[in-house]
C-alpha cells in the first residue's frame, strides 16, 4: 500500500510545519505592529471607593464630562451606573488624544466605543481608563457590553468627535456636545 | 431474503461490503491525502488572509488604544 506509517508521518510532519509557520506570521504581526504603534491594552490598576465616589473626589458630578488639563491633555470622565452612563453625550476633539476615565458605584458595566478599539469592563471599587484618538468627526455609539440588569438594553451613550475648528471648550476647560453655532 | 436464524444482517460479509479490488483500493489511498493536504492548505491559507485583512484593514485603522 502506498500510503504507510512512515509517508503518514512525514506528511502531518510537514503539515505541522505549515501551521507553526503561520502561528509564527501572526506572532511576529502582532509584536512588530504593537512594538511600532505602542499598542498595548489598558491595564493600570487604580483603586476608588464606590460607596463614596459620587460625594467626593475626581467623580462628583459636576466634575464628569470633558475636561481640557492645563497642558492641554483632554480627560472624559464617566460614572456608569444601572442603567445610564453620567454623562449622556461625551463630546471629544478630532486628531487629539482623549482618555477616558469610567467608574461604577454598583455591577460590572461594560465600556466600548463602536468603531474603534475602545474596549474594557468596568468594575466596581476600580477606575477603568482608556486613551485613544478619534480621527474622524461625528458620532459613535457607546453603548453598556456586560449584562448588568434588566434595563442593561437601555444602557447606551453617545461619543460626539467635534471638529477642531469648532472645538472651543470655556473658561474652565470644560467641553459638552452643545455645538456653538 | 435474511434467514430466520442469522441475527442480523452483519452476520453475512457478503450482506454488507462491496467486493473491493486491492489494486483499486491503493490507487485511491494514493491520491486521497494530495486532496485531504489541497483542502487544508485552502482553508488555511483562507483564514490566514482574512485574519491579516481585518487586522490591517480593520483593527489598526481604528487606532491604538492605551
Amino acid at each position: 500500500m502506498a500510503s504507510t506509517e512512515r509517508d503518514i508521518l512525514r506528511t502531518e510532519l510537514r503539515w505541522a510545519v505549515v501551521v507553526a509557520g503561520v502561528v509564527a506570521v501572526i506572532i511576529v504581526v502582532i509584536v512588530a505592529s504593537s512594538l511600532a504603534m505602542a499598542l498595548h491594552p489598558p491595564s493600570g490598576v487604580e483603586r476608588i471607593d464606590p460607596a463614596t465616589l459620587h460625594l467626593e473626589g475626581e467623580f462628583v458630578e459636576g466634575n464628569l464630562g470633558t475636561q481640557v488639563g492645563a497642558d492641554g491633555s483632554v480627560t472624559a470622565r464617566l460614572v456608569a451606573a444601572q442603567f445610564s452612563f453620567v454623562p449622556r453625550c461625551i463630546a471629544v476633539p478630532e486628531d487629539q488624544r482623549v482618555t477616558f476615565r469610567v467608574t461604577t458605584p454598583d455591577v460590572i458595566h461594560g465600556f466600548l466605543v463602536a468603531g474603534t478599539n475602545v474596549n474594557t469592563m468596568v468594575v466596581p471599587g476600580y477606575v477603568s481608563q482608556v486613551s485613544t484618538t478619534f480621527n474622524e468627526a461625528g458620532d459613535h455609539l457607546m453603548p453598556c457590553t456586560e449584562y448588568c440588569g434588566l434595563g442593561h438594553s437601555e444602557m447606551w451613550n453617545m461619543v460626539r468627535v467635534i471638529p477642531q475648528s469648532e472645538w472651543s471648550p470655556d473658561e474652565n476647560g470644560r467641553v459638552t456636545c452643545e455645538i456653538p453655532g | 431474503m435474511a434467514a430466520y436464524d442469522d441475527p442480523s444482517a452483519a452476520a453475512r460479509p457478503e450482506a454488507i461490503s462491496d467486493p473491493v479490488l486491492e489494486a483499486d483500493l491503493e490507487r485511491v489511498l494514493t491520491e486521497v491525502p494530495r486532496g485531504a493536504l489541497a483542502l487544508c492548505g485552502i482553508a488555511v491559507a483562507l483564514l490566514l488572509v482574512s485574519w491579516l485583512v481585518v487586522y490591517f484593514g480593520v483593527f489598526l485603522p481604528r487606532g491604538p488604544i492605551g
